[in-house]
């Protein structure tokens, strides 16, 4: 069997390395930009496919389905972002006659309508925030909205009915800002989803974001997992994930997981999926949305239940029957986190940096996983999300996989490109975040108060880089130059072997 | 028999000497005039060690890679730099010999290339 993996970075190179333990070829593909990436140095084929905008490379249906037509691939596998959740490539994939690992296009259709997904949480049983489950296409009437938002009660949101991470979302506090955070709304959701039509939603004051993540077979069987923890988000976006959840019980566990399971079977999920629920101080749990693929987070559900989604996607894709012990699933061993580590610079907010990574040197030891997308070398591209790796620990609870975050982050270093190490180094020594008092709003609500540099250099410091740098200098006399690499000059090549003689 | 050097970090420039101290890699580095004995490897391409056997044998080492002609990347315990390196001023490399000795020296490398055209 071999799988044409429809993606890049870290992900890409984790599909591959699942498909290498199953003993099935990998096929990788890439932009201009990405030929020396590291996901195509670890594939068994790979394929070239367009220039580095992702709408001409990443995002090119009919192109990637060529590619895996004319390498003989027997299936496509997604992973995230891009076109995971996109019905018409599921769909392509299947007309080819290429297996498709995740579940059908109907259902990533139906599921990717926000409003549809919350009508078909209504029907399985599962709470939802209170709000709209209408779409307000372009002819609704400001008078229309205006009752609506009325009905749902303030403060609330507007969120695109395609959206996802934040894009096309507005939050709301009272009747006099809706119509400007509906035309923002809309016109953001236009520009990133192409479908301008938005709904409204109650805003939870100060929920946590818990997710359940499941498997489910052609066969019937849907198996839910052991909560993450999602509440540690910068602008709408997760930056650090932990399972399980120091705000769950077992017995809210079990309620969470089994809600998931009525919501999957409701719908005819198959393959890998996460469901997403606010989770509110009183205990009471609301259905948000549902992700039709695997998740950047899942490490940390792999690393308390032993359970490899990626190979348990691609053997349901080929027909296995899912036979985990489902208490297994739903019963943590230990504690683990995961911080994704972006090529952005902290000190100025949070801007990407593309470049080229100089140099790098991973944690290790032990209960420490890297799941990277880059080595010394590569480039980091404009063109992508800037995550080049995630980090992920695992302790017997959580205090020691707490401690275990600060020992791997202090030893992982790159040189060549910012990173958010340094941001993630002051937030795990946050009283908040060691006790785990944190919500949705945690970490802008500090990051908006916090004064000062996270990169900055004590005198001791600064004195132990000027003499680093003498000695190496006084090392490599030509410290500008690229180590191992020859002279630029004859004149100086020729000095070199007359020194040598 | 020391080299100098001004290296200057986030535009704060600093005077240092350093000349070697005994073992291969032991070097004697004085900083703003403040002197200290520092044991120093490179490990592999980019990992400097080095060990201050006067400050109770600490022991720190650095990801370290080239920026540019005269600048180098510095990854330190906790944060990363740039440095820059205003040139070497020898008196007396380290090594013993120094391509850039001032007076009078006789040429003795030689003129390596292809010849392109000989002028009659």
């Amino acid at each position: 069997m071999k799988i044409l993996v429809a993606n890049r970075g870290e992900i890409a190179v984790r599909i591959i390395r699942a498909c290498r333990e199953l003993g099935l070829r990998a096929v990788a593909v890439y932009s201009e930009s990405d030929r020396d990436a590291l996901h195509v140095t670890f594939a068994d084929e790979a394929y070239a496919i367009g220039p580095s905008p992702p709408l001409e490379s990443y995002l090119n249906i009919d192109r990637l389905v060529e590619v895996a037509r004319r390498a003989r691939a027997d299936a496509v596998h997604p992973g995230y972002g891009f076109l995971a959740e996109n019905a018409a490539f599921a769909r392509a994939c299947r007309e080819a006659g290429l297996g498709f690992i995740g579940p059908p296009p109907e259902v990533i259709a139906l599921m990717g309508s926000k409003t549809a997904a919350r009508q078909a949480a209504r029907r399985a049983g599962v709470p939802v925030v209170p709000g709209t489950d209408t779409p307000f296409g372009a002819e609704a009437t400001d008078e229309a909205m205006a009752a609506a938002a009325t009905a749902v009660g303030y403060p609330l949101l507007v969120k695109a009915v395609a959206g996802g991470g934040g894009k096309g979302m507005r939050s709301v506090a009272g009747p006099a800002e809706l119509a400007a955070a509906v035309r923002a709304a809309r016109s953001e959701a236009a520009s990133s989803f192409g479908d301008p039509a938005v709904y409204f939603e109650r805003r939870l004051v100060a929920p946590r974001h818990v997710e359940v993540q499941l498997l489910a077979d052609h066969h019937g069987t849907v198996i839910p997992f052991v909560e993450r923890e999602c509440s540690i988000q910068r602008r709408h976006q997760k930056v650090v994930e932990e399972a399980p959840s120091v705000a769950v019980s077992p017995a809210l566990r079990q309620a969470l997981a089994a809600q998931a399971a009525a919501l999957a079977r409701e719908v005819g999920y198959t393959n890998a999926g996460t469901i997403e629920f606010l989770l509110d101080a009183d205990g009471s749990f609301y259905f948000l949305e549902m992700n039709t693929r695997l998740q950047v987070e899942h490490p940390v559900t792999e690393m308390v239940t032993g359970v490899d989604l990626v190979q348990w996607q691609i053997r349901i894709a080929r027909g296995e029957r899912l036979d985990l012990d489902p208490e297994r699933a739903l019963t943590p061993r230990g504690h683990a986190i995961e911080c994704r580590i972006y090529a952005e610079d902290p000190d100025r907010q949070f801007l990407p940096s593309p470049g080229v990574i100089a140099a790098l040197a991973l944690p290790g030891g032990p209960g420490v996983r890297v799941d990277g997308g880059v080595v010394a070398g590569s480039a980091v591209p404009m063109f992508y999300d800037a995550l080049i790796a995630k980090l992920v620990v695992w302790g017997a609870d959580r205090p020691q996989a707490v401690d275990r975050l600060r020992r791997a982050l202090a030893e992982y270093r790159v040189l060549g490109v910012p990173t958010t190490i340094p941001f993630l180094r002051w937030l795990v020594d946050q009283p908040a975040f060691h006790e785990g008092r944190f919500e949705t709003t945690y970490v802008d609500t500090v990051l908006a108060e916090r004064r000062g540099a996270f990169v900055e250099l004590s005198a001791d410091q600064e004195e132990l880089a000027v003499v680093a740098a003498a000695v190496y200098a006084a090392l490599r006399p030509r410290a500008g130059r690229a180590p191992g690499t020859a002279p630029s000059s004859r004149w100086l090549q020729a000095a070199r072997l007359e020194a040598l003689r | 028999m020391s080299v100098t050097f001004e290296i200057a970090i986030n535009g704060r420039p600093h005077r240092v000497a350093v000349e070697p101290c005994g073992a291969p890699g032991r070097f004697r580095v004085t900083v703003d005039g403040r002197p200290c004995t520092v044991d120093a490897h490179l490990v592999g391409t980019d990992r400097l060690s080095l060990i201050f056997p006067d400050r109770a044998g600490a022991a720190v080492t650095l990801l370290v890679a080239p920026d540019g002609p005269s600048g180098l990347m510095l990854h330190l315990p906790g944060p990363a730099v740039r440095v820059v390196i205003d040139g070497a001023r020898a008196r007396g490399a380290p090594g013993g010999r120094s391509p850039h000795r001032e007076g009078d020296a006789r040429i003795v490398t030689p003129m390596a290339g292809r010849v392109v055209r000989v002028l009659a």
